[in-house]
Order: structure tokens, then sequence, then C-alpha cells
């Protein structure tokens, strides 16, 4: 799963994929505005299919928090 | 502006003239719902008759919170139609309880994504009486009202709406605004538009800019409003509804132009603007720029893409547009011609601006609304700018402490500074925005232990990240050596930055 939302989160930063962690910061380490968080979450939504919240989406700073997101949106 | 005064006008007019025509299209689940011109209209009516039969002549004042939807719209119109006093809400601002306090609020109608916030705030307001929900609470309101309109006459220049803006001290301000402020600013002139016209409306719909010139503008103009129902669905949302024009902020129109360009790059071959249709529904026309600084770069790409891209500049404070750029008349760089029902002057170099469209003041708070005013009785900007001889403005820099970020967000540097006050870790410190990022620079406690210092104050700003909305968290931190230089008068020098 790391793997599918790095795919998606590539679309949005110009960070090297080796550099891109399970740790890694939105803002901070990938240079992300609050816009490209939201476009990259609702991308999450076609490419795993779940719903997302809004109000969510600020609770994620790093693509470690996604990953956990997405397996509670997985049930 | 046709005879048009009020808020009513431009409801009754759009109705007359456009009938069943859909104005608002929206995603309701699978399905997809046109509301008509008309429909709006009735419903309007239906919530302002149903206001004045509860409350009486009196006007009340009706807090609103939730994303754009039909439900929102009506509320805010059949409040306008009246004659009462709408009060749109940030629904993520973390202080409603205080904002709907300071502005008298009696009821609050609420999109049930926000209930427990809106209702949590609602039982600190000892003024509210009434509380609807906009699943079914506010129909069962309007049910018995339907087919009847508001009899009551209304003044145009009295006060019809209360909206917070930021202070630059911290504490929002409630601009107070008339239904001939906010008619005259989004029917003073003509954009060239067309009945018919798709507009997708991306903006947060407590904002002026929304309001006014997507909601209102958009009724006026006979245009036929598309939702985006998330912020996080933009991409997905015009190729569905396959809007020719749209208003933003800066943000929006860079990360959609980094996507075109990114696709131009893969497929050289194909011309940019049959690149453009694929991505964006394939009738983009113009896009409207405002809420912060627009680079040029982003006009000149979009341009190679087919698609104009034109700014524009305004406040709460004047309902909210100053001067736009249209695609009539528009200058390079400029932040537009002054609108026609505006007059504005270079003073002391701040664009202070009268007309219309310019507030009554601040609810309830005479010593900013003095402030905000002239001797002569201009309305002060703080911002800086020059005026050339064909009544365009153009920006040269801020003169109040308020970080602009690109998304169109205001956020109060004091406010973010404030919330230290009282730690003793820190000694100094200076909030702005660097390239959009919002950055703490602390010169902390030379008395403590530098390192534990340093621990607990990045744990303090966790905690009142935790606290804030989104947009206004800090996201970097700078330690300095040396404590900031000061004025005469001890006062920080704010580092120069954008």
């Amino acid at each position: 799963m790391f793997d599918e939302i790095k795919e998606i989160i590539l679309e949005y930063t110009e960070t090297e994929p080796d550099e891109i962690t399970e740790e890694s910061k939105f803002i901070e380490d990938l240079g992300m505005n609050s816009y490209n968080i939201m476009c990259a979450v609702g991308d999450l939504e076609d490419a795993f299919d779940i719903e997302v919240n809004e109000s969510d989406v600020a609770g994620m700073r790093t693509l470690g928090d996604v990953v956990e997101y997405v397996k509670s949106k997985q049930g | 502006m046709d005879g048009i005064n009020s808020i009513k006008d431009i409801v009754y007019d759009a109705a007359e003239k456009y009938g069943d025509n859909p104005y608002l299209r929206y995603k309701s689940g699978r399905e997809i719902i046109d509301k008509s011109f008309n429909r709006t209209k009735r419903d309007s009516d239906a919530f302002g008759a149903a206001l004045l039969k509860k409350f009486g002549d009196k006007p009340v004042h009706v807090a609103v919170i939730g994303g754009t939807s039909y439900e929102w719209i009506i509320t805010f119109l059949g409040t306008a139609i009246s004659g009462n006093v709408i009060v749109p809400l940030d629904k993520e601002s973390e202080s409603i309880d205080d904002m709907m306090q300071r502005a008298d609020v009696n009821v609050l109608v609420y999109d049930d994504a926000f209930k427990e916030k809106a209702l949590s705030a609602a039982v600190k307001c000892p003024k509210i009486e009434l509380t609807l929900n906009m699943r079914d609470e506010l129909y069962n309101f309007i049910k018995t009202f339907d087919g009847k309109a508001p009899n009551k006459d209304i003044d145009c220049d009295n006060m019809c709406a209360i909206l917070y803006t930021s202070g630059t001290t911290g504490k929002s301000k409630g601009v107070m605004l008339t239904q001939r402020n906010i008619a005259d600013n989004a029917t003073c002139i003509d954009a060239g538009e067309q009945p018919g016209d798709r507009m997708m409306t991306v903006l947060p719909i407590h904002h002026a800019f929304c309001f006014t010139c997507d909601i209102l503008l958009g009724m006026h103009g006979g245009m036929c409003v598309c939702v985006n129902d998330s912020i996080m669905r933009v991409a997905r949302n015009l190729l569905l509804f396959k809007p020719h024009i749209m208003l933003a902020v800066p943000m929006i129109f860079a990360s959609m132009l980094k996507g075109v360009q990114a696709a131009a790059e893969q497929k050289p071959e194909t011309p940019k603007p049959d690149i453009a249709k694929a991505a964006f529904g394939g009738c983009l026309r113009t896009l409207y720029s405002g809420g912060a600084y627009l680079n040029p770069n982003i006009v000149t790409g979009f341009n190679e893409f087919g698609i104009k891209v034109l700014q524009g500049y305004g406040m709460s404070e004047c309902s909210p547009r100053i001067s736009f750029n249209s695609k009539f008349e528009s200058k390079p760089n400029s932040l537009g011609k002054v609108v026609p029902n505006c007059e504005a002057r270079i003073k002391d170099g701040e664009i202070q601006v009268r007309g219309s469209s310019v507030m009554l003041g601040y609810y309830k708070d005479e010593e900013r609304t003095r402030e905000a005013f002239t001797e002569d009785g201009w309305l002060r900007t703080g911002d800086l700018g020059t005026l050339d001889d064909d009544n365009f403005l153009f920006m040269t820099g801020r003169a109040k402490n308020l970080i602009i970020l690109s998304n169109g967000e205001n956020v109060s540097a004091e406010e973010l500074e404030n919330m230290f006050d009282g730690f003793p870790e820190v000694a100094e410190i200076v909030v702005y925005g660097n390239d959009d990022v919002i950055t703490a620079e602390i010169y902390l406690n030379p008395d403590m232990d530098k390192d534990e210092a340093k621990l607990s104050t990045d744990r303090k700003i966790t905690e009142i990240n935790r606290g804030i909305p989104m947009y206004k968290r800090i996201n970097a931190v700078v330690y300095r050596d040396e404590p900031f230089p000061k004025t005469s008068s001890h006062k920080i020098i704010r580092p120069n930055l954008k």
C-alpha cells in the first residue's frame, strides 16, 4: 500500500522517489502545499475506492498517517 | 446597474429572466441535481417568510455554517430577502462560538457534517433561539411557506451581513455590509460571460469572493453555478461539470497549470489547448484569480493552453471587489481596473477606496472602524500600490501585518505569536509567511537550558497546531542565536519577507 500511495504523492512533489519514506512530512519534507495535499488525498479515493472526509485531511501530516487512514477506511 | 439595489432584486430579476433554467448544479450521491432560478427564489422566499412569521419585523441574525450547498444558498438569500442579517461562518474556524456571540446570532443553520461543532458552540450563545440542520429541519421549517414571499420592505442601506475577516492583531473583525454594498459589487460590471455559461464554484462560500462573485454574479448573469463538493475533487469535477469559467485563488491555478504542463511534456506532439481541453472538461476559457498575489508566470503559462487568467483585487470590507481585469480591459501585472462603483486613490503609498461597496464598519467595534477609515471617509486597504491614468491599480507591498497565503487565506501573524504569551521558553517570536510556509522565528530564553527549551518549544508548537485549522499551522521553525533587531521604541523589526 505504501508504494501505491507514494506513486500518487509523486505527482505532487519534486522530491526524488527514494527519498520518500513513511516518515516524510508533506509540507516540511516534500515541499507540498495544503491544496496539493487535498488533491493527493482526493486521488486516493479513486485508487482505493474509499470516501474521505475533508476534515480528516487535517490530521494527515506524513505518508505514514495516510497509510494508517486508508487502512482504517478499508476496515 | 439595471435598477438593482439589493440581493432581493438580484434573486427576483434572475427568476424573471431565466425562470426554469438551471441555476445551481450539484452532486448528490451518484446523481446530478439542478435547481432552477425559479426554484431557488421560491425556496429562498419561503425561508424568508418563515423567519418573519417566527420572529416578526425585528431583524434577526442568522448564522450559517457548512460547505457550498443549495441549503446554504437559500438560507443566505432568504435571510437577505426578508431584511434579516446573515452571518456566514468559516466551517474550519476554531472559534465559531465567539463569532456567534459577538454577532448577536439568533438563528443557526448548519450542515450536518458540522453538527457537533455547531451545536456545542450554540449552547454557549444565549441569544440563539433556533437551530436548524440543513438535512431536514430547514425543510420542515419552510414547508408550510412554499409559494409565500416575505412581505417586508427592504432598506438597501441597512446592515444585511456580518462577515468575519482576519484582523491584524489576532481577533477577527465583523465586517458589516448592506444589501446595496453586495448587490452593487455583484452587478456593477458586465464581465462578458453569457447566460447559460457554466461556472464552477470552488471557493469557501463564507468568503465574499465566493458568494458575491460566484453565487450572486452567477445568478445575475443567468449562469449555471456548478458546486465543487470538495477541494480534494477539483480535477474530477472539472471533467464532470465542464465549466466555462472558474474563480479561484492562485494556489489552485498553479496546481492546475503544473498538471497540464506535465501532460504537455509527455505528449509534445499534442497541441497544448487540446491537452487543456482533455484535463479541464473541454470548455474552460477564463479563470478569475483573487485573494492573493498571482504570479505572472501563471497567466503566461495558461495562455499557451488557450485559457485566459484575469486577476482581481478586493477585500471583505469592499464586498469584495475593488478592481479587476476583464476580457475587455486588462493590463499585465495589474490588479485590474477599479470597478465603476468604487473610487481609488493613493495616499502616502497606500491604496484607499470609497464607493457603494464599501462597508458600514466593523460590528460593535468603533475603535477598529475608526482606524479603518481616513478622516475624510476613505477606507484604508493596508496595501501599498500605484494607480495609473487609466484607473488600473498595481500593488507594491503590504502596510499591514497579515500573512496572505496563495490559497487566499489571511493569517494574522500576531494571533499566532500571541499563543506563546506566558510560555517562558520563548523570549521573542516573529511569525511570517515564507514562500507559503508559515514560519516561526524564535529567540529562546537565554536563561534556560537551550536544548530543553527547544524540545519544550517544539512540543508547544505541536500542541498549538493541533488546535487550529490546517492553513494556519506553523510548519517551519527557525531558532535564532541573537535577539531580533529592534526599533528605537523597542519594537521588533520584522523580517521583510513576502
